[in-house]
């Protein structure tokens, strides 16, 4: 995906000191636990559904599709 | 030849949850969030020979939505604001319960990051990507994930105030590191 182009370009732009470790680990915890709760959330229905009906349009249609 | 199996059609539900809580970390609203990870399924399946087989799927999947979020972003710029305050409300469930008030604290300060800190953040923190695949990801330069990444961690430390020593190793190094507290 043409990232590889100007492997330079990023590396300027690091301008600001990384945070001491032990601080990291305090906001990447705060991440996950947050992150995880919506993880954790039920998927709805409508995703299995649509998929069922993808491959459903997918196996009518072989051959007709280019 | 189909590719089209039940053993990818059971991956692609697999990442769901994941593609979701991204989703939603992202836009901050759930509908909008859900019609975001429809809209990715959709494109996956019809784009499936841009899939290189034995490559990342969730990173690929991961690359569509958010491609999708931003350039959907583009065309509803001034809904921006809107959406940022709804991230904080939306992820601010279980107020009745004390243990989650630092984590209701901290998604209000991650509500305040750009788009472009929350996603990296997200993919690289709560997502467990690489720096290199955030990169590929996001079509950014891999000092530029760094650099967004560490941003953000400096932003919510600061909106947070966290002190280290605190909680994790409190005869740590770090202990004589003065607490910041955001007046803003």
């Amino acid at each position: 995906m043409g990232t590889g182009s100007d492997p330079k370009r990023g590396d300027a732009v690091i301008t600001q000191a990384p945070l001491p470790v032990e601080l990291q680990g305090q906001i990447g915890q705060r991440l996950r636990e947050a992150y995880v709760e919506l993880i954790n959330e039920p998927v709805p229905d409508r995703f299995v559904d649509l998929l069922q009906k993808l491959k459903q349009r997918e196996e009518q249609g072989q051959g007709g599709k280019s | 030849m189909t590719k089209r199996d039940d053993d990818l059609q059971s991956l692609l539900i697999a990442a769901v949850p994941n593609l979701r809580a991204f989703a939603n970390s992202l836009c901050g609203d759930p509908t909008r969030a859900d019609d975001l990870v429809q809209d990715t399924l959709v494109k996956a399946w019809s784009n499936l020979e841009g899939f290189e087989k034995g490559s990342n799927l969730k990173a690929w999947l991961f690359t569509i939505l958010r491609n999708t979020y931003f350039s959907e972003l583009r065309k509803r710029r001034r809904e921006v604001e809107d959406a940022d305050g709804a991230m904080a409300e939306r992820m601010s469930v279980l107020p009745e319960q004390q243990v989650h008030m630092d984590l209701v604290d901290f998604k209000k300060a991650f509500g305040c990051l750009s788009d472009d800190q929350k996603e990296v953040l997200l993919l690289v923190g709560a997502e467990g990507f690489s720096y290199e695949e955030a990169a590929e990801i996001t079509n950014a330069a891999v000092g530029t994930v760094k650099s967004r990444v560490n941003r953000a961690r400096v932003a919510l430390n600061k909106a947070l105030g966290f002190e280290a020593g605190e909680n994790i190793n409190p005869n740590g190094e770090f202990a004589g590191i003065t607490r910041t507290v955001s007046r803003g």
